[in-house]
């Protein structure tokens, strides 16, 4: 039961962060590396605001999301814009999210430190019980977030004229451009949206593992995985990818050694793809 | 001709440059030299599939990694010498690339990127709990052939120029043309013909020999390896590296690796905030000039000799435009 939650518990992150990047790599073609800089930032200004300045949870919230989606914006601006607009192609994409991964990283360190601490919660002390176990609300609070942030994105995506810009343009961008959307607007609203999401994530995970620097690195990964293993814009395949991922950890720091997590993710990876080269769910992968 | 041009240019390169570094540069500028010329051999194997197929490859320290901890166990229980290890490890790495080709080769442009990038994570986590090639701490034993600096990075300038050239040539054989033909447009290329999926084996595998043989190297050079030497970060440098001196150019891994081995060393002062004021020059660099140092060059050699357009450097002068990008609003 503990493994079951813990489970659910992890793809539910790689889930929230998954749709994030699948956003962003849907309209402009970038592994966007940098959305665990941008929830470091988060988490650690949440640590700070909570600890320094004492304010209560929901100003905390609301002022952690707004600037996850403004950096995000800036990121896009910056960053991504200048590569993008003179066609430097597939290449320069991944070294320059590095790149900003990099910049934030270490202007996080230098700013804040690299002490971990944990964003409190009004539900961090909380207990709830599910069929007889115990599961700690923080938990239950991460399952929480990514329904509601899966939703609400759905919601966001078909019901509004952004949103169905933002699907167009990633369904062909050509087409979309012809027909009128607004491109530079669209980017900056989907950045915007990423942005809130890393604000969600940021909250979530940061009440469940510490804050620091680099606490996102090596998650974000595992969404990345995610998104190749459950192929773009399909959100049934990005849940059950996650959860796939998430229980293949699990199971395997349980059953087999902790001393390989990192490597479970990837094996799931190879194996989805030996059988399913264009994953779970895939249609044709996007080139380029 | 431009062959010959390459090897014209390498030799001179290497003679004089290598004559003021054996000669005339200081012990510090040398150690300098000696990681800048190992980051440029690994970074010339990169080129192959990331430069001029187009393929972000972000696994090329993996190679190096592999190579790097076959030489460590070699040498500390057969006893084989540097010689006979280079050339062994670097074949042990692309066999390694060759197995996990197979299933990444299916994904393709930023998957692809992202997918290499596990490897990175794989490997560090295997070697750290590797306890007989010495686990997180790392492991050494190795013995430099020659008796001095001076021998060793003669050695370097040597191997280096020999590997610059000889991907020099690989891009003048079909498998080159084909791999830029791929950059281009891979459906299309597939379509007339082009063996695609054979092509980016054959790219993939090569850069991970040549990753290895840096790796065989650098575990020479620094005397003891860690499992960080070769982690996913090093990949990206490596990368990093090669976008900066120009992908898909002969000059680019030199240039590049100068770039990137340099930096950290005049930010040196700077301390903790060595890796941001990077990340900010890096950035601002591929905004000034997306093609790199090397493109850069090239612009700048073509506006001022209108009369010589395109003399030197890249085979392939044009980049792919498929379509201006329109900015609304």
């Amino acid at each position: 039961m503990q493994l079951l939650v813990d489970a659910a518990t992890l793809g539910s992150l790689y889930c929230l962060l998954a749709i994030g990047l699948s956003l962003v790599y849907g309209v402009i073609g970038i592994p966007h590396f940098a959305h665990a800089g941008v929830i470091a930032t988060v988490a650690l200004l949440a640590v700070f605001m909570q600890t320094a300045l004492h304010f209560p949870f929901v100003i905390v919230a609301v002022l952690a999301l707004l600037t996850g989606g403004v950096l995000a914006v800036a990121i896009e601006r910056f960053a991504y814009a200048p590569i993008m607009s003179r066609n430097k192609g597939p290449a320069a994409g991944p070294a320059v999210a590095l790149g900003v991964l990099l910049v934030l990283g270490s202007a996080n360190l230098m700013t804040w430190g690299g002490q971990r601490q944990i964003v409190s919660t009004p539900y961090s002390g909380d207990n709830v019980n599910v069929f007889g176990s115990n599961v700690s609300g923080v938990r239950i609070a991460m399952i929480a977030w990514a329904i509601v942030s899966i939703v609400a994105l759905q919601i966001f995506l078909k019901r509004t004229r952004i949103g169905r810009s933002i699907v167009a343009l990633s369904q062909d961008a050509d087409a979309a451009r012809l027909m009128g959307v607004q491109v530079r607007l669209t980017y900056m609203s989907a950045f915007f949206v990423s942005g809130l999401l890393a604000g969600v994530a940021a909250l979530a995970y940061g009440g469940l593992a510490p804050a620091y620097p680099y606490m996102a690195d090596t998650v974000i990964l595992n969404a990345f995985v995610v998104v190749i293993i459950g192929g773009m814009g399909s959100i049934f395949g990005a849940i059950a990818a996650s959860l796939l991922v998430a229980f293949a950890q699990v199971l395997g720091t349980e059953f087999i050694s902790s001393d390989y997590t990192p490597i479970y993710a990837f094996v799931v990876l190879l194996v989805v793809l030996s059988i399913k080269p264009n994953g779970l769910f895939g249609r044709q992968v996007r080139t380029a | 001709m431009t062959m010959s041009r390459y090897v014209v240019g390498t030799l001179v390169i290497a003679i004089v440059g290598g004559a003021y570094v054996l000669f005339v540069a200081s012990p510090y500028l040398q150690a300098v030299t000696a990681v800048i010329l190992i980051y440029t051999v690994a970074v010339s194997g990169l080129n192959l599939l990331a430069g001029y197929g187009g393929y972000p490859n972000l696994g090329q320290a993996t190679f190096m990694g592999v190579a790097a901890y076959f030489s460590a166990w070699a040498t500390n229980n057969i006893d084989w010498g540097f010689w006979p290890l280079l050339l062994v490890a670097p074949l042990i790495a692309a066999g390694v690339a060759l197995v996990v080709a197979l299933p990444l080769l299916r994904l393709k442009g930023q998957y692809f990127a992202i997918a290499t990038l596990l490897l990175g994570v794989v490997l560090t986590t295997i070697l750290a709990n590797a306890k007989n090639l010495g686990g997180s701490v790392g492991i050494g034993g190795f013995d430099r052939p020659g008796t001095g600096s001076v021998q060793w990075l003669t050695v370097l300038i040597v191997i280096t120029a020999l590997v610059t050239l000889g991907c020099a040539r690989v891009v003048t054989l079909p498998v080159g043309r084909h791999l830029l033909a791929i950059r281009r447009d891979e459906s299309l290329s597939e379509s007339i013909g082009i063996p695609v999926y054979r092509r980016k084996l054959q790219a993939f595998v090569l850069g991970g020999l040549i990753g290895g043989v840096a790796g065989v190297l650098l575990s020479y050079n620094s005397y003891f390896i860690s499992p960080d030497l070769f982690s996913f970060y090093e990949s990206f440098l490596l990368f990093v590296a090669l976008i900066v001196g120009g992908s898909g150019t002969v000059s680019g891994p030199l240039l590049g690796s100068a770039f990137m081995v340099g930096l950290p060393e005049l930010f040196r002062f700077a301390a903790e905030g060595r890796y941001l004021t990077m990340g900010l020059v890096f950035i601002i660099v591929m905004a000034i000039a997306p093609d790199g140092i090397a493109g850069l060059g090239q612009r700048l050699a073509a506006s001022m000799s209108p009369l010589l357009p395109n003399s030197r450097g890249r085979p392939e002068p044009a980049p792919a435009t498929p379509t201006p990008m329109k900015t609304g609003v």
